[in-house]
């Protein structure tokens, strides 16, 4: 009987035990305005995605001078600017640079700091010194002005845009991946890998990346709100993505003499871009709380 | 620590040499002939040939750099391609400008932002602690070039209260310098909170209820001081997005600081004012970053500066 | 007997906790880390609270100070009287009093429980501002360099800070700043568990001389039933935020009756005068906090199980100082 009652105990604390991942995601999920942040995200993803299926991209483009300055109503929901184009078009569709320009940008940032982070924090020494001299350097000037000096050079255009700004957010994405792994490098499972003659390469992409991934993901979150923002101000200050391309911070630009007397066109985009920003970081929070369950409380 | 000071100076100039060395190559990659820019394009092919050869532009790009540098050295930062003008003091005319908007900003950022975030921790999960969270939160997300252009809307065209533009009074100053203190204030009250609450929760904060401490103490004694680490490092990093602001802000409210000088340059590719910016910048945030590590090191007794 | 110990004013019980029920309302769970704790404790006793890591050690000597984890820590039943002061209703101006001045404690952890940004001087120093505020600045220094000199570390260093020190000097800082006040209770929680052995030595051998000079009542918290032997009058012995067991050194350490569960502790510890090949593990995990068995909370480990066990908490047994919390010893009682 004593025996039963052993055994009764043993599975239950197997079946209890999660995942790391797991964990984080049970946690993420308790929190509310990260559960928002998501959903509001997800929403607006879809809503970029789907736009040819309810708003044809000509409506972006034309002109319909008669209606100039509709404010919102049915026909056009977010109103016409000073040519009489659809604003709602114009955001919906220019959601699709900044959002996923956004997202661009991190993604491409994010792997190359994880090269660069990851060969420099697990070699150390002279090939550590070496990256982290350069991310040094291009961290010397902020990352607003240095990806203006890279638009100085390459010139204007979504292309351009998007080497400028990831230039500028790559070194400190490596910075975050080298601190976490080393933090990690001298821990026992990495020296009980190397001891199986698991190869630097694999030692890296299974141990390393996986197990020091947490800071770097939420960093790389809450740059994406950051990235957001850059894109946005570089198209309002007119060294972005130029017209017709409509973006969020160019249409702003273009909009900017009206807003005094039409305040939606004003309100509409500015929101839009602080919108998808907030949910971003609600998501970046939300995580790193999840990740990091000490911060919380 | 003099030192100290020295070294650090001295480590300085490699990174500047570095990055404006890297800079200096892509931007004389760029497509696009600065002859023709300086001169327009109906100059003789004759007139642009001297111009090369006077501008250094035939010679090999590390020759060019050096040259540069060389110049930068003896307080020639060049002339402007676009409009001709002397480089080093069109800076010197704009640089007070720019100073004054950013220290002003981060004053109101770092007077506000820090005790609020402290408020914040102490008060954690009352009234306060989420509304200032909150403003946080819609701070840090709000593009700065919209929140200083609807406040100039709203205060400057609608309500009259203020100057739009220019920089004819400190009063031209107030609300360019708070929409530009908007995101500093935000993640310096987060960042303060956080600290605090993570001091709260360690054991020395335990051991000093354990002897009898009351709250104020507590708070005052010993989070306080704890808790201002991680925040003088975070003014530092202030600093410099402060300077990437400040452009936009400049550009909203028209002032001839360095921000506008180099938005046209980058539209113009005006590659020895960029050149000149960069310099500038990259110093200045050098001799923060060290003026941070060295009042870190004033309240940590842990860290040494070592000469 | 019960008369003797009125009469004599030294052996009055100081300190009662009875029934204390203690949990923490984390997101994921309820833990329940006191469960019916009773204890008592008399003036200038030495106390050894014996149980695994988990077991609500640490808990009971927090709630003493009132010092649970705000908003997570919560008492749900029970009483902490200390020196007729209900500790759960004690004002905050009391509390504040009590704390660092007539009871204090001593850390696990000296690492962490030192200020890194104060000099350990004015860390001790401190705990007089904050109780003997007549007290001139002068003598307070000169109170400080004489603690410092008790505990062994010379007073010229009281001007360095707590990274300079080894984890053996920051636990005799830590020690100095909890003595230094002349409390009439120390609650010491593992004083050393996080040092090397030959430093524990030393530190015990300080407490130790420290208590006679002081003759202040103790509570050791500890899962070394070594250290308890040497050191302490009384043992109680603590299995999921119960006291299962408790009595004189003598009486527990006599093994002629233990509870199932110190019965185990003792055979874990490997005995030199006799050839085992393994030793003796209890069977099982540490009773899940926020999952506890109905009924007695040892019994899904315990070799004596019955059917009643798994049903019904059995009540503490007492027989003259030595009580017992198992069903085993009903009968016995009832002989």
């Amino acid at each position: 009987m004593m025996n039963t009652a052993k055994e009764k105990k043993a599975p239950e604390r197997i079946k209890t035990g999660r995942s790391l991942w797991g964990m984080v995601w049970f946690r993420f999920r308790k929190n509310k305005l990260a559960m928002v942040g998501l959903f509001m995200l997800l929403f607006m993803m879809l809503a970029i995605l789907a736009a040819p299926l309810y708003v044809p991209y000509d409506s972006v483009v034309k002109m319909n001078i008669v209606d100039k300055f509709t404010k919102p109503c049915l026909e056009y929901w977010f109103g016409t600017d000073q040519f009489g184009r659809d604003l709602f078009a114009r955001v919906v569709y220019g959601g699709r640079i900044s959002l996923f320009m956004g997202l661009a940008v991190v993604a491409i940032s994010f792997v190359a700091g994880c090269i660069l982070g990851g060969i420099a924090g697990y070699f150390g020494g002279r090939v550590d010194n070496v990256i982290m001299r350069i991310v040094d350097m291009f961290m010397a000037i902020p990352a607003m002005l240095l990806s203006m000096a890279v638009v100085a050079a390459l010139g204007t255009g979504v292309d351009k845009l998007l080497i400028a700004l990831s230039i500028s957010q790559i070194p400190r994405f490596t910075r975050v991946v080298r601190s976490s792994i080393m933090t990690l490098r001298n821990q026992e499972f990495i020296e009980a890998a190397k001891c199986c003659g698991t190869s630097s390469a694999r030692i890296i992409m299974k141990h390393l990346l996986p197990n020091g991934m947490g800071p770097v993901i939420v960093s790389a979150t809450l740059t994406l709100g950051q990235v957001i923002l850059s894109i946005a101000s570089l198209g309002f200050l007119g060294i972005g993505v130029s017209s017709p391309t409509p973006e969020w911070g160019t249409i702003l630009s273009e909009n900017k003499a009206h807003i005094r007397y039409y305040p939606y066109l004003g309100l509409i985009p500015g929101i839009c871009i602080a919108l998808a920003v907030m949910a971003v970081n609600f998501i970046g929070d939300g995580l790193r709380d999840a990740l990091d369950p000490r911060t919380k409380n | 620590m003099f030192k100290y000071i020295c070294k650090r100076l001295l480590q300085l100039i490699p990174v500047v040499l570095g990055i404006t060395f890297i800079i200096f190559v892509v931007l004389s990659l760029a497509p696009g002939d600065p002859a023709v820019t300086i001169l327009g394009p109906d100059a003789t092919e004759a007139a642009l040939q001297a111009k090369r050869a006077e501008m250094g532009l035939d010679q090999p790009i590390i020759i060019q750099y050096i040259q540069y540098i060389w110049n930068v050295l003896h307080g020639d930062f060049g002339t402007s391609w676009l409009s001709s003008y002397e480089v080093l003091p069109e800076f010197l005319h704009r640089i007070p400008y720019t100073i004054l908007l950013g220290s002003l900003a981060m004053s109101i950022a770092v007077i506000v932002g820090i005790p609020m975030g402290i408020i914040a921790a102490i008060r954690q999960n009352h009234a306060i602690d989420y509304a200032s969270l909150a403003m946080a939160l819609i701070l840090f997300s709000l593009p700065s070039f919209w929140f200083a252009m609807m406040c100039q809307i709203l205060f400057c065209l609608t309500l009259n209260w203020l100057p739009a533009s220019g920089v004819g009074s400190l009063r031209h100053f107030i609300l360019p310098a708070i929409t530009l203190s908007a995101n500093i204030l935000a993640s310096q009250l987060r960042m303060t909170r956080t600290s605090m609450l993570d001091v709260i929760k360690q054991d020395y904060i335990r051991t000093a209820r354990a002897k009898g401490a009351d709250e104020r103490r507590v708070v005052m004694h010993h989070v306080l001081r704890n808790g201002m680490l991680p925040v003088v490092t975070q003014v530092g990093i202030s600093f410099a997005s402060c300077m990437g602001g400040s452009v936009i802000t400049e550009a909203v409210f028209s002032i001839p600081g360095i921000g506008s000088l180099l938005i046209n340059a980058v539209k113009g590719r005006d590659i020895p004012v960029v050149m000149g910016t960069l310099i500038f910048v990259a110093v200045f945030v050098g001799i923060i970053n060290l003026i941070v590590d060295i009042i870190y090191a004033l309240i940590d007794p842990r860290v040494k500066l070592e000469g | 007997m019960g008369k003797e110990l009125n009469s004599n004013s030294d052996n009055k019980t100081v300190l009662e906790i009875k029934d204390l029920h203690v949990q923490y309302n984390t997101d994921e769970a309820v833990v329940h880390a006191l469960n019916g704790f009773s204890l008592e404790l008399k003036r200038g006793e030495k106390l050894g609270l014996v149980g695994e890591t988990g077991a609500g050690k640490t808990t009971m000597a927090l709630s003493v100070l009132r010092l649970l984890p705000s908003k997570v820590g919560e008492v749900t039943r029970g009483s902490i009287v200390y020196d007729g002061i209900d500790i759960l209703k004690a004002s905050h101006k009391e509390m504040l009093n009590l704390r660092g001045h007539r009871i204090s404690m001593i850390f696990q952890d000296p690492m962490t429980s030192l200020n890194p940004v104060i000099t350990v001087g004015n860390q001790i120093l401190e705990v007089l501002k904050l109780h003997f505020p007549e007290m001139s600045a002068k003598e307070m220094e000169h109170q400080v360099d004489e603690i410092m000199l008790m505990v062994g570390i010379p007073p010229a260093r009281k001007h360095e800070y707590p990274h300079q020190f080894s984890g053996g000097m920051k636990q005799r800082i830590v020690i100095a700043m909890a003595l230094v006040a002349e409390p009439e209770l120390l609650l010491a929680d593992e004083p050393t568990t996080a040092l090397d052995v030959t430093i524990q030595a030393q530190i015990l051998e300080l407490m130790s001389r420290l208590k006679e000079k002081f003759n202040s009542a103790m509570i050791l918290v500890t899962h070394d039933l070594g250290v308890v032997a040497e050191f302490c009058d009384t043992v109680a012995i603590v299995y999921a935020g119960e006291v299962v067991e408790l009595g004189t050194v003598e009486d527990i350490y006599a093994r002629k009756e233990n509870h199932p569960y110190t019965t185990g502790l003792f055979q874990c510890i490997p005995d030199l005068t006799t050839t085992v090949d393994r030793l003796d593990p209890i069977p099982g995990f540490v009773a899940d906090p926020t999952d506890l068995p109905e009924g007695c909370s040892f019994a899904p480990r315990c070799p004596h199980c019955t059917e009643r066990c798994l049903k019904e908490n059995p009540e503490m047994h007492m027989n003259g100082s030595h009580g017992i919390k198992c069903h085993l010893f009903d009968e016995k009682e009832g002989k």
